[in-house]
């Protein structure tokens, strides 16, 4: 073979190894999309719950915000310590939609309202509640 | 001639794989926008707020006024489950309202081989005895 076939060939090869190294970019790139858009969701899922949470009717017209609110200040609601419904209430909702419960922390303040805490890529939403902040925490 | 047809192949895969990322996709931005219609969305005094209101749900029909809404990028069939403190399964109609659970909102007759789900949670409000209750809107994305 002579030296300037020998070349050509080597120069194909170049070029192949070019074009499967941007098929590769490009296949990664639109996975990175694909990620946002599960990002997106999440979001949208975690602020939603929260809402609901809010709204939930526990007994007689009283909202899981209510129950919320007593628990802030140590109060009572629907017979019972607001605290202990909220927990259960709580654990009750994220467990329906489809969440373990070491995928969620929810808290009152600094105090933790789950049965565990977790760890990883974290979406957060909260509201505020006589100065007291309310958080909901997914973890994925 | 192979690196031609190589790149035809995976070219056509990513195309495939662009247009079902984009029909999620607008279908996520669809989760957002169907809780925020007027129609069914609660309102007080004129004022909305973040919740459906069943009564409304029950009597309207989303495919006489939103079939093109729908059925822009790809099919679906959108519903409404109620999950806490359910009780019962049937589908909700104005004979079964309230004891039910699925409100269906929209639903394309097409033929399908695979569907993606996708939902968001709403609160769903029961004027009758004003209460709130935790449900979820649902989207089957038909492929």
């Amino acid at each position: 073979m002579k030296k300037g076939q020998t070349e050509i060939i080597g120069f194909m090869v170049i070029i192949l190894l070019l074009f499967f190294g941007l098929v590769f970019y490009f296949r990664f790139a639109s996975n990175s999309d694909s990620d946002l858009t599960g990002e997106a969701e999440l979001n949208l899922e975690v602020s939603n719950l929260l809402n609901v949470i809010k709204k939930q009717t526990i007994c007689d017209d009283e909202s899981l915000g209510d129950v919320i609110k007593a628990c802030a200040s140590d109060g009572f609601a629907c017979g019972e310590n607001a605290c202990d419904v909220v927990e259960r209430e709580i654990a009750e909702i994220i467990y329906l939609n489809g969440w373990e419960e070491d995928e969620y922390m929810f808290y009152i303040g600094e105090e933790l309202y789950s049965p565990s805490t977790c760890t990883g890529n974290t979406i957060a939403d909260d509201y505020i509640v006589e100065g007291i902040d309310v958080r909901l925490i997914i973890c994925y | 001639m192979v690196g031609l047809g190589f790149f035809f192949k995976f070219q056509l895969s990513s195309i495939e794989e662009k247009a079902d990322t984009s029909c999620l996709l607008s279908n996520t931005v669809m989760l957002s926008s169907i809780t925020s219609m007027p129609e069914i969305q609660c309102s007080v005094n004129a004022n909305r707020e973040d919740c459906i209101d069943t009564s409304k749900l029950l009597v309207f029909d989303a495919s006489r006024i939103y079939q093109e809404f729908f059925n822009t990028n790809c099919d679906q069939k959108v519903y409404f489950v109620e999950l806490y403190p359910s009780v019962t399964n049937g589908t909700c109609t104005q004979s079964t309202y309230p004891d039910c659970s699925y409100y269906y909102f929209f639903e394309n007759e097409v033929d399908y081989t695979s569907k993606v789900i996708i939902s968001t949670p709403v609160s769903l409000y029961y004027p009758l005895d004003e209460s709130y209750k935790f449900g979820k809107l649902v989207i089957e994305v038909l492929q």
